[in-house]
């Protein structure tokens, strides 16, 4: 006997781009897995995500094929478990290679994820920036991703002088 | 990177700091600080949102001499002070602190009190006492925010002239360790009509240890039929009655050894935290598959955590615990039966005393239990020295697996 067909639903990007997924892919992301789980009836109409732009949500939905099946970060999560996520900058071999893509991109990534609510997603994207930071001065931090020194240099003197201790360690 | 919002800014800042495997360097924070206004307020606030203070160290207090980093304090492990005097001092100072961790203290009477520990205690959401002695039970009574509260090897002073609060603050978490003597008569406490906090919307509690005698259990069991249909994450010790397949000491029937678990319908995880002497883990079988099987059949439990403890073997006390002693039985009844989505399992690996590191000591354990997770979640070996415990061989046979 053949086993029953996935579920597949139609979402629609804020440029019209519009995609077919299995449901169990989609659920990666759980505001849409919310959605889902609000809507009782089976619809046809996609479903309209207007913070997420076509190429970005193709990036996305590589991320979540990937990674179907896998089990979803609880929302019991205790606070020391999130913590020690965080402080965790190494990123799987996959990962690594999936989030080489362009300055960009990478922004846009992060900011679907948090969008979509896409927890494990939204981690690969922050360590890789975050990566991308460590060792590096201000002003090569500035550079990288263009950030204007808004500090008078008063200010700056001021603040090299707080953080003296730590440059000694 | 302009475009992404302060709390995505945050969320890679947090990364920057520090990794898990190696101490937290705040250096990199620090230039952080240094690219822009944005940046610089961040930053200081996850450098200084966590603050131990050692009073055993010279210039532990130094960060009250700044206003600023003061601002962002919001947990403080105090340790190592020589009286409650030096806490107060130090916690007047900070106006956004939320959790406070207490470590090694000795109390003297009335000395955290007055309007500005009072303020402190009433913001507080989680309050930490770990050898602490001996804390005033009546500075509860001003905990009016507390969600969390972390007891291990305390000593209290349960004289009190104040009166509860009505309604009670609700408390989220209880976690207990305290010596059988101090968890049953801090229980007695948070269960009779004069204890300070509201445990009916407790969605997580914790106690481990031992619980040898009946009315310690009978204790635990009267906080978990108050939170039942809220409790989450539960850790607790099967009633030793059932150790060593030896009678019940006393009444022990085993509908007065459960845990209502027909009213315990949102629980998630459940540790089962066994440490005895001379344990012979198939002996708990009983207890673990009545409570499983009496679970209604929507409980959302996802994670089992069971602990596999070693013990130094030349420690005569704990006897060397091996793979044949762990409870496979108990596992394979959970992992059969599809009532439950379990997630996770996990085995805890610990040790009992200073066990050299014996290559390969917790392969056996490794081989035994990875057949039978597959496809059921995951398996976690924890242990503070794990790779000196797992052979080559046994590393190469779980990446083949």
């Amino acid at each position: 006997m053949a086993a029953p067909a996935t579920q597949q639903i139609k979402i629609r990007c804020n440029d019209e781009k519009e995609f077919t997924v299995d449901r169990d892919v989609l659920e990666r992301s759980v505001l849409i897995k919310n959605m889902l789980e609000d809507v009782t009836e089976q619809q046809d109409a996609p479903i309209p995500l207007p913070n997420v732009s076509g190429p970005v949500m193709a990036k996305v939905l590589e991320y979540c094929t990937h990674h179907r099946g896998e089990p979803l970060p609880s929302a019991d999560t205790e606070q020391s478990q999130d913590e020690t996520r965080k402080r965790t900058t190494d990123i799987s071999e996959w990962d690594q290679k999936f989030i080489t893509v362009d300055q960009e991109m990478l922004f846009e990534i992060i900011l679907a994820a948090n969008y979509l609510d896409i927890k494990s997603l939204l981690d690969v994207g922050c360590k890789t920036v975050a990566n991308m930071i460590k060792g590096k001065t201000p002003e090569e931090i500035r550079k990288l991703f263009n950030i204007v020194n808004d500090f008078t240099p008063e200010e700056e003197a001021q603040i090299k002088k707080e953080n003296e201790w730590a440059e000694d360690r | 990177m302009s475009t992404l919002p302060a709390e995505l800014i945050e969320n890679i800042l947090a990364h920057v700091y520090g990794n898990y495997r190696s101490p937290r360097k705040p250096l990199d924070l620090f230039r952080c600080a240094l690219v822009c206004h944005t940046w610089r307020t961040i930053s200081q606030s996850l450098i200084f949102s966590e603050v131990v203070l050692d009073y055993s160290l010279k210039g532990a207090k130094a960060f009250q001499d700044d206003d600023r980093s003061r601002g962002y304090i919001r947990r403080v492990w105090a340790r190592n002070s020589r009286t409650a005097l030096d806490i107060q001092r130090t916690l007047k100072s900070l106006p956004n602190l939320r959790e406070l961790y207490i470590l090694e203290c000795r109390f003297t009477p009335g000395l955290l009190g007055g309007p500005d520990a009072e303020l402190v205690l009433k913001n507080l959401t989680t309050l930490g006492l770990s050898g602490v002695s001996i804390f005033p039970i009546q500075l509860f009574y001003h905990c009016s925010s507390l969600r969390e509260l972390r007891i291990n090897k305390c000593l209290f002073d349960f004289h009190c002239t104040d009166k509860p609060a009505n309604p009670k603050p609700q408390l989220l978490s209880l976690h207990i360790t305290a010596d059988m003597m101090v968890q049953m008569r801090i229980l007695e406490w948070l269960l009779s009509p004069e204890s300070a906090f509201d445990l009916t919307t407790l969605t997580t509690l914790m106690t481990s240890d031992r619980t040898d005698e009946l009315e310690a259990y009978e204790l635990i069991r009267g906080v978990v039929k108050l939170c039942a249909p809220t409790l989450r994450n539960l850790m607790i010790d099967p009633p030793t009655a059932f150790a060593h397949g030896r009678p019940p000491p006393q009444l022990m029937r085993m509908d007065e050894c459960l845990l209502y678990p027909l009213t315990l319908s949102n629980l998630r995880s459940i540790t089962i935290s066994i440490m005895q002497e001379s344990v012979d883990y198939t002996d708990y079988v009983p207890w673990m598959t009545a409570l499983f099987s009496q679970l209604p059949i929507h409980t959302p439990l996802e994670e089992i955590r069971i602990p596999c403890w070693f013990a130094d073997t030349a420690n005569d006390v704990f006897p060397e615990c091996d793979v044949n002693a762990f409870d496979w039985e108990a596992l394979d009844v959970i992992l059969s039966s599809d009532q439950f989505k379990l997630k996770r399992v996990v085995i805890s690996v610990d040790e009992v005393g200073s066990i050299p590191s014996i290559p390969g000591r917790f392969g056996p354990i490794l081989r035994a239990a990875f057949p039978r997770l597959k496809g059921k979640g995951i398996l976690e070996i924890r242990s503070s020295d794990t790779y000196g415990y797992l052979s080559k061989e046994d590393c190469w046979w779980l990446v083949d697996g």
